[in-house]
């Protein structure tokens, strides 16, 4: 197989599945620490409420 | 809108002359590119004739760069423009009159740059009009791209601005020197298509310009 | 999980097997060419790239348009234009590495001031400018209306240096060994690898923007409930002190 054309497919595959896999974690860090404040903010909601 | 641009024009080019920042600082600055080409190509007349289109616009075009970036900025940092929009002037006219009164300066600065290449590079001028008339086009080319993308930029760093300006006028840079090339060399025909890409740039953002600067002023 | 969450799972996993058959095909089962031998190969990924490119600053432009429009003005227009923008990126990116590497075996040469890859090479740099202006911080309206213009402008900007730099390659030249034509006969298996090539790519930018898109989305209401939780705390400590 020509080399070059190997380096190309390379090339795509590498930084495409790099900037995917990059993607996919920050979405879940996020994710994560979204649900974390969403319920940290629903349990300060709750203490009010009885008073 | 036409009055508001000749006020504001007028406003821009009288701080200017009261400043002199073309005069005392972008002028000199224009010698001294002339100088470093000259060091750059080792005087090499043959050399410095055939690339003075090229050495010519890009100068022109950095010379552009600080007028544009000035204009933004002579407004200050609350910019006064966003002032007199909210007292009712209309900033089409605004932008109009910013288009202008940068135009007039360049122009300026070209021909003094363009006596300066045909007597320091024996590069004698032809067809005046074309080099002329192309000028004034792709001046209002780049002054209009400049003065959206300058307050965009406005007041968040100083190399924002050539980042964003300089790719989208390319086209402006390329035709201009090739109508100059062909002015140069004597042949105008083949200029024809070059021009007319300078003329649709212009007209483009110029339209383009006047619709959207009342929205750059509010960003 | 959502079903929101579901669809955009599907759509990855789709995009995934789509590459890994395009690949396939484009690697052992299509025949090499006539001239080019398997050289050839670089078809199936290397205008998806340019196609995706300029999908993407479309997608930009047209989600910039819709935030600039007071009447459709929402957050989310401006988050899926950046998105889309840092995709694009991406692809414009691959799209002159795949066509360098495309061409040097090809042409001779790394890099020409060739028409197309010239044109390509300002799309990346007007996008690196989008995206440099992106990062300076400031409120989030700002951000929102001055990309938004620069995309604008930038967008009107490609046709005209397409048609200048094609012009500029063309005009008073004669053809020379330096722009071989990359015409390829395409036919049967050829043809299919092209096609899902460019099916392939597509959905996986669509994953990306997605993603990203839903990640900035997130970051921005983590913000808003970070300055909420701000308060709250402020408030507390001063209920003690009454």
């Amino acid at each position: 197989m020509n080399p070059y054309v190997e380096a190309g497919y390379t090339a795509v595959t590498c930084s495409l599945g790099g900037y995917a896999i990059v993607l996919g974690v920050r979405s879940r860090q996020v994710r994560l620490r979204l649900a974390k404040l969403r319920a940290s903010a629903q349990q300060a909601d709750r203490p009010l409420e009885d008073a | 809108m036409l009055r508001t641009a000749v006020v504001m024009a007028k406003k821009d080019l009288r701080l200017e002359w009261r400043a002199r920042v073309l005069l005392n600082q972008v002028l000199p600055f224009v010698f001294v590119v002339i100088v470093l080409f000259a060091f750059g190509f080792d005087a090499k007349v043959e050399i410095l004739t055939q690339v003075t289109p090229g050495l010519f616009w890009v100068t022109t075009f950095f010379g552009l760069e600080l007028a544009v970036s000035r204009a933004i900025a002579i407004e200050g940092e609350n910019q006064a423009q966003v002032g007199l929009v909210m007292m009712g002037v209309n900033p089409r006219g605004m932008f109009l009159g910013k288009v202008f009164a940068i135009v007039v300066e360049v122009l300026v600065l070209e021909v003094v740059l363009s006596a300066g290449i045909a007597v320091l590079f024996n590069s004698p001028l032809h067809e005046v009009a074309l080099l002329a008339g192309s000028a004034f086009i792709a001046d209002i080319g780049v002054a209009t791209v400049g003065i959206v993308l300058a307050g965009v930029t406005e007041g968040l760093g100083g190399s924002l601005l050539p980042l964003l300006l300089f790719p989208v006028v390319s086209p402006v840079l390329l035709s201009a020197t090739k109508v100059w090339q062909y002015g140069l060399e004597e042949s105008p025909a083949k200029a024809l298509p070059w021009s007319e890409l300078l003329v649709g740039f212009s007209l483009i953002y110029l339209v383009l310009g006047i619709l959207v600067y009342g929205v750059v002023l509010e960003g | 999980m959502s079903r929101n969450a579901k669809l955009k799972r599907g759509v990855g996993i789709t995009a995934l097997v789509m590459i890994a058959i395009t690949f396939w095909l484009g690697l052992y089962v299509t025949p090499p060419a006539e001239v080019m031998g398997n050289l050839v190969r670089m078809l199936y990924i290397h205008p998806p790239m340019a196609w995706i490119a300029y999908l993407a600053y479309g997608i930009t432009t047209a989600a910039s348009l819709l935030y600039l429009w007071k009447r459709t003005r929402r957050r989310e227009w401006d988050l899926i234009a950046a998105a889309s923008a840092e995709a694009g990126v991406f692809f414009t990116g691959l799209t002159i590495l795949t066509g360098s590497i495309w061409g040097r075996p090809a042409w001779g040469v790394w890099w020409t001031w060739d028409a197309l890859l010239t044109s390509t090479a300002v799309l990346f740099l007007l996008y690196l400018g989008y995206l440099a202006l992106r990062q300076v911080p400031m409120s989030e309206t700002k951000r929102g209306v001055r990309s938004a213009i620069a995309a604008l402008v930038a967008f009107i900007d490609v046709p005209i240096v397409h048609e200048s730099v094609y012009w500029w390659k063309t005009l008073h030249q004669t053809p020379s060994v330096l722009n071989p034509s990359m015409n390829v006969e395409v036919h049967g298996s050829m043809a299919w690898a092209l096609l899902l090539g460019f099916v392939a790519f597509t959905m996986a930018y669509v994953w990306m923007v997605w993603t990203r898109y839903e990640t900035s989305k997130r970051q921005a209401e983590l913000a808003d409930l970070e300055v909420e939780q701000a308060i709250r705390e402020r408030l507390a400590v001063e209920e003690v002190r009454l």
